[in-house]
C-alpha cells in the first residue's frame, strides 16, 4: 500500500501473531484504520514558508479566520476531503493499523513503519482548528463533535502494541481534551448541549489508551533482537556490516549461537517486560506509588543482569510512559469532572461546595484521581472552581500546579479558565 | 633447541630460586621493597635505577624523538632520562596499593636541594612545599622529598610518611609471602631492566562503586569480562614480568606461580617444525584440544554461572544434532602437536596458511569431520589421495579448506597449491627430550620482513609495511611460552632490531619531528 506517497507492505495477521504482536482478523469495513489511512493519503502536503508556519501555529492558539489567514485557510480548504475521511474513520468503533514494513516479507520488528503518524497527529490539529472557526460562527455543538473525534482517534492510536504509537495516540486526546476545556470556558453552553457532552465523554471512559497495550509488541520486538546475531541484526535494517566475509559468516553460525549468550539474555527480557506487565495492570495510582518507590534504573537493575546492555538500550522509558498514561486519564476525568459542575451550575445557579454533589444525577459515580485512587480535590473560588489531582507525586500540594506535568513536584490543576496559549 | 635452552634456564632458576629468595631478603632491593605496603598489588622496580634509564635512553631517542630545533632540544625526553638518573644511586621501587596510591623508593646520594634542582629540569612544575618538593600544579600529583640517604615520593603526604620507617620487627613485609619473596628475590628481578610483580589476588576486582549502577556505563560488563579473562588466563596468580631492555633487542619474560597441576605428562611424540623461511610460525606441543571446550567453559562461568550453563546446554544440543561428541570425539582426537604458518608471500597471491596437527585416530577424525560440514551445511568431498592421506575439500565460514589426513596427523589449507606447500616443508622432529619436558609449550616467529611482504600493495597498508620493510633482514618478535607443574612462563624478544634501526624505519611523520 501506499501512504503519504511511499509504498508499504502490510505483514499479514498470522505472520505478526507469530511474531508476538497481538492481532485480531477485523473485516476490512469495520476497520476504521483503512479510512485513516485514506485521510492521511488524503492530506495535501503544507506549503513551506515562514508566513505559513506562523499562520498555522497561531490558528492552534488564537481565534483565526480567511480575512487574515489568507494563505493558511487557502491550504486548509484543501483538506476538507482528509478531514471528513478522519470524522468518518474516527466514529468507528474498531480500529486496527496494519502492521507495514518497507520490504514485502519483512519481519524485522524493529524495523516496523508507523508512516500515518506524523500525518494523524496533524489531522487532530486540523478538528481543533476547524472546531475554532465553527465556534466563531456559533455552531459550538459541531465544534465538540470535532474535538470528540480527535479524542476517539487518540483511543483508537492507544490501543496499538507500539509504544510511539500510545504515546501519539495521548498526545491526540490531549488536543481534543484542551480544546473541549476551551470550548466550555469559551461558551456559555446550553443545558441539552452540555447533557449531550457529558454523554458522549461517558461513551470514551472506555476508549483511553491502554498503558498495558505497548507491552506485547515491544516485547515481541525486543526478544526478537535478543536471539539474534549483532551481524544479523544488523542486516535486517540493512545498517552496513562491521565484519565481512569469514568473519560475518561466523556470526551468523551456529558455533556463534554457541558462545552468543542469547537464551539468557532472551530470559532477562522476558523477566523485564513481565514485571513491567505487573506494574502496568496494577491500579494507576499503585502503578504511579512503585514508580516512585522504585526509580526506572533500579527497576531495571532489578530485572535485569549488570552485564546486559541490551534491555537498557531497546526498553523504553516506560516509567515516564507509564506516568503520561495516568496524567492522560486524570486530565479526562477532570474533563468529565468540569463538564458535570457546568450542568450542576445550569441547574442551581452556583457550583457546589463540594464533588458529592455531582453523584449520582450529573454522574453516576465520581471518578477517583487515578494518581491517588482518592477523590480529586475541589474548592469553590469566588469566580468558579479549582479542582486537582494530587499528581505523579502522589502528594497533595493545596492545588499548586508547580513541575507536576514533568512528573515532578507539585499538583495537575484544572480551573475553568482557557488554558495557556488560549485567548 | 632454542625451547630447551629456555626451559633448562628456568629448571635451573628455579632451583636456585630459594637460596635466591633468602640472599635477597638481605639486599637492598628487598629492604626497600619491604618498606611499601604489604598489601601492594603492584610493584615496578629495578636493582639499579640510573643503569635503567641509561638502557631505556637509546630506544626513547628513537621512539620519542621530540620536536625539532632548539625547542627540541629542551624537549629531548632521553635527555630527561638521563637528568632523572642523576637524582638515583642504586635500586628504585614504586607500590601502588589497592586505592590506587602510589609509593616510591630509591636509593639516592643528593640532598633535597640538589633533587629539587633535578626535578625543575623536568618539564614538570615543581615547587617547595613545607619541606618537600610538590610535583604538578596547583593541585600536586605527588610530593618527593630526601630521607636519610633515601628518595622518598608518593601520591599525598600521609603515604610518603609511611616509607620514612623501615618496618619494624614482626610486622607483615610484601617478601613474607612465599611466592612473592620466590619472584622477587630472584636473579631475574634483580638482573630485570624493569620488573613488574603482582601478588596473588591482586586483581582481585574493587567492590562496585555508585557510578557503576547504571549498566550503560558499561562498567560491570567490563568487570565481568576481566574476571573472566583472569579466569581464562590465570592472571590473579603471582607474576613477576621483567622487560629486559638491550642495544639489540627488548624481551618482556613472565612468570606465574601457579597452584600445582596434576596431570599426565604427553607421551612421547616429535614435533613438528615449520620451514624459517616462512613469515609467521607457531608451533605447539602437549595441546590438549579437548580442554578447550572446558576453558571456554570456565571463562563463561566466570563471567556469569547463567551463561556458563547456558554454553553446556548448547553444547549438548550440538552434540545431539552431530551424533557424537565434540569434545570427546573430534577435539580429543586431536594433538598433542599442532603447527600453524602463513606462507611467504606469492606475486599477486591471497594469504595463504597451512595448520598442521596431530590425530591419534585417523578414520575417527575423518567420520566427524564430515559430519560437522553436513551439520553445518557446507560441502564435503573426497579427492584423489595423495602421498599416503586422504584428501578432501570443504569450506567453513566461507573459506574453502582443503584438507589432507595421514595416519598421525592432518593438513589444512585454503588452496591445494598452500596444502601442497605443507605437505612438502612441514616435518617432524626428533621427539622431546622428556626430562626437560614442560606439561605443554608453544612457540611462535614473526619475521617482520616476510609480513611486509605479505601486505597488499596500496595506501592503506603503506603506514605499517614501509616501515616494517625497512627493519633489518633478521628483525623479528619470539614468542615462547611454555608450563611447567606449578609455573607458568612466557617469554617474548623484539630480536634484530637496535634503536638506531628503529629509528630508520620509524614512519616518516615520526621522523620528520627530528
Amino acid at each position: 500500500m501506499t501512504v503519504r506517497g511511499q509504498v508499504y507492505h502490510a505483514m499479514p495477521n498470522e505472520v505478526a501473531r507469530g511474531l508476538g504482536i497481538p492481532r485480531e482478523d477485523i473485516p476490512d469495513q469495520e476497520n476504521a484504520a483503512w479510512l485513516y489511512l485514506q485521510a492521511v493519503n488524503a492530506l495535501p502536503v503544507e506549503p513551506e514558508g515562514r508566513a505559513f508556519e506562523q499562520q498555522y501555529s497561531a490558528a492552534l492558539k488564537d481565534p483565526w479566520g480567511p480575512a487574515q489567514d489568507e494563505e493558511f485557510y487557502a491550504w486548509f480548504q484543501k483538506t476538507e476531503e482528509a478531514r471528513e475521511l478522519f470524522r468518518k474513520a474516527a466514529a468507528m468503533p474498531r480500529c486496527q493499523f496494519p502492521v507495514l514494513t518497507a520490504k514485502a516479507g519483512q519481519t524485522f520488528l524493529a524495523a516496523l513503519m508507523m508512516p500515518q503518524l506524523s500525518a494523524m497527529r496533524q489531522l487532530a490539529r486540523l478538528m481543533a482548528i476547524e472546531g475554532r472557526l465553527l465556534e466563531q460562527q456559533g455552531k459550538v455543538r459541531e465544534a465538540l463533535e470535532l474535538y470528540l473525534a480527535a479524542f476517539r482517534m487518540g483511543g483508537h492510536l492507544g490501543r496499538e502494541p507500539i509504544l510511539i504509537t500510545g504515546l501519539v495516540g495521548i498526545a491526540c486526546q490531549g488536543i481534543g481534551c484542551k480544546a473541549i476545556r476551551d470550548c466550555l470556558a469559551r461558551h456559555d453552553m446550553q443545558k441539552d448541549v452540555l447533557a449531550w457532552l457529558a454523554g458522549e465523554l461517558g461513551a470514551l471512559e472506555g476508549k483511553l489508551p491502554d498503558g498495558s497495550a505497548w507491552i506485547a509488541g515491544e516485547r515481541a520486538m525486543a526478544v526478537q533482537i535478543a536471539g539474534m546475531a549483532p551481524d544479523e541484526a544488523l542486516a535486517a535494517i540493512e545498517a552496513p556490516g562491521p565484519t565481512a566475509g569469514p568473519l560475518r559468516s561466523f556470526m551468523k553460525s551456529r558455533a556463534f549461537h554457541i558462545l552468543w549468550p542469547d537464551r539468557t539474555i532472551r530470559r532477562d527480557f522476558d523477566r523485564f517486560y513481565n514485571a513491567v506487565e505487573r506494574l502496568a495492570q496494577l491500579p494507576p495510582w499503585e502503578c504511579a506509588a512503585a514508580i516512585r518507590r522504585q526509580p526506572e534504573e533500579k527497576f531495571v537493575a532489578e530485572h535485569v543482569k549488570d552485564w546486559n546492555v541490551l534491555p537498557w538500550m531497546l526498553v523504553p522509558a516506560f516509567e515516564r510512559a507509564e506516568v503520561r498514561y495516568i496524567q492522560n486519564a486524570a486530565d479526562f476525568s477532570a474533563l468529565r469532572l468540569g463538564v458535570a459542575l457546568r450542568l450542576y451550575r445550569a441547574d442551581h445557579a452556583a457550583y457546589p461546595d463540594t464533588l458529592d454533589a455531582l453523584a449520582p444525577d450529573y454522574l453516576a459515580v465520581l471518578p477517583p484521581d487515578p494518581f491517588s485512587g482518592q477523590g480529586f480535590h475541589y474548592r469553590r473560588e469566588a469566580d468558579g472552581w479549582v479542582l486537582w489531582s494530587v499528581g505523579p507525586d502522589q502528594d497533595d500540594d493545596a492545588g499548586r500546579e508547580g513541575e507536576a506535568r514533568r512528573g515532578e513536584d507539585g499538583d495537575l490543576v484544572y480551573r475553568p479558565r482557557l488554558t495557556e496559549g488560549t485567548q | 633447541m632454542k625451547g630447551f635452552k629456555h626451559i633448562a634456564r628456568t629448571v635451573a632458576l628455579l632451583a636456585l630460586l630459594k637460596g635466591a629468595s633468602l640472599a635477597a631478603q638481605e639486599d637492598e632491593l628487598a629492604a626497600l621493597t619491604n618498606r611499601l605496603p604489604a598489601d601492594s598489588v603492584t610493584v615496578i622496580g629495578t636493582a639499579d635505577a640510573p643503569a635503567t634509564l641509561e638502557a631505556m635512553r637509546p630506544w626513547v631517542a628513537a621512539l620519542l624523538p621530540g620536536p625539532p630545533g632548539e625547542e627540541g632540544a629542551k624537549l629531548s625526553f632521553a635527555d630527561m632520562l638521563s637528568d632523572l638518573a642523576a637524582g638515583f644511586s642504586g635500586p628504585l621501587v614504586v607500590g601502588i596499593t589497592p586505592d590506587r596510591t602510589w609509593r616510591l623508593i630509591a636509593r639516592t646520594e643528593r640532598t633535597q636541594p640538589e633533587l629539587f634542582q633535578i626535578l625543575r629540569k623536568l618539564p614538570l612544575p615543581a615547587r617547595e612545599d613545607e619541606g618537600l618538593v610538590a610535583m604538578g600544579p596547583q593541585d600536586p600529583f605527588g610530593f618527593v622529598g630526601v630521607h636519610d640517604g633515601l628518595l622518598i615520593g608518593a601520591a599525598d603526604r600521609g603515604a610518603l610518611n609511611s616509607l620514612r620507617a623501615a618496618p619494624i620487627e614482626g610486622q607483615k613485609t610484601l617478601l613474607d609471602d612465599g611466592d612473592a619473596s620466590l619472584l622477587l628475590g630472584s636473579d631475574e628481578a634483580r638482573q630485570a631492566t624493569l620488573f613488574f610483580f603482582s601478588p596473588r589476588g591482586a586483581l582481585e576486582e574493587p567492590a562496585a562503586g555508585k557510578e557503576d549502577l547504571h549498566p550503560l556505563a558499561f562498567a560491570s560488563l567490563q568487570r565481568r569480562m576481566e574476571r573472566a579473562l583472569k579466569q581464562l588466563l590465570q592472571a590473579d596468580a603471582t607474576a613477576l614480568c621483567c622487560l629486559d631492555v638491550t642495544p639489540d633487542g627488548i624481551r618482556l619474560t613472565a612468570t606465574l606461580r601457579l597452584p600445582g597441576r596434576e596431570g599426565e605428562r604427553p607421551a612421547a611424540s616429535g614435533r613438528l617444525k615449520l620451514p624459517e623461511t616462512w613469515p609467521v610460525t607457531l608451533t605447539g606441543w602437549g595441546a590438549d584440544f579437548a580442554s578447550v571446550v572446558d576453558w571456554i567453559e570456565a571463562g563463561m562461568r566466570a563471567f556469569d554461572p547463567d551463561v556458563g550453563a547456558e554454553f553446556r546446554e548448547e553444547m549438548a544440543e550440538l552434540n545431539r544434532d552431530l551424533g557424537y561428541d565434540f569434545q570427546r570425539d573430534l577435539l580429543g582426537n586431536l594433538g598433542p602437536e599442532w603447527a600453524l604458518g602463513l606462507l611467504p608471500a606469492e606475486a599477486g597471491g591471497n594469504v595463504e596458511w597451512v595448520l598442521a596437527c596431530g590425530v591419534r585416530d585417523r578414520d575417527g577424525f575423518i567420520r566427524c569431520a564430515e559430519g560437522l560440514a553436513r551439520l553445518a551445511k557446507e560441502p564435503w568431498g573426497e579427492k584423489e589421495p595423495a602421498g599416503g592421506a586422504r584428501r578432501f575439500s570443504t569450506r567453513a565460514f566461507t573459506v574453502p579448506l582443503e584438507i589432507a589426513v595421514g595416519h598421525d596427523r592432518f593438513l589444512m589449507a585454503p588452496s591445494a597449491a598452500a596444502l601442497q606447500r605443507g605437505l612438502d616443508t612441514v616435518e617432524r622432529m626428533e621427539p622431546a627430550h622428556q626430562e626437560a619436558a614442560p606439561l605443554w609449550e608453544t612457540q611462535g616467529v614473526a619475521r617482520f620482513g616476510g609480513i611486509a611482504e605479505l601486505m597488499p600493495d596500496g595506501e592503506d597498508f603503506a603506514v605499517l609495511r614501509n616501515p616494517l620493510s625497512k627493519l633489518p633482514a633478521d628483525a623479528q618478535v619470539v614468542l615462547h611460552v611454555w608450563r611447567l607443574p606449578q609455573t607458568q612462563m612466557f617469554e617474548l624478544s623484539v630480536e634484530g632490531i637496535t634503536p638506531a634501526a628503529l629509528g630508520t624505519a620509524a614512519p616518516t611523520p615520526l621522523r620528520a619531528r627530528r
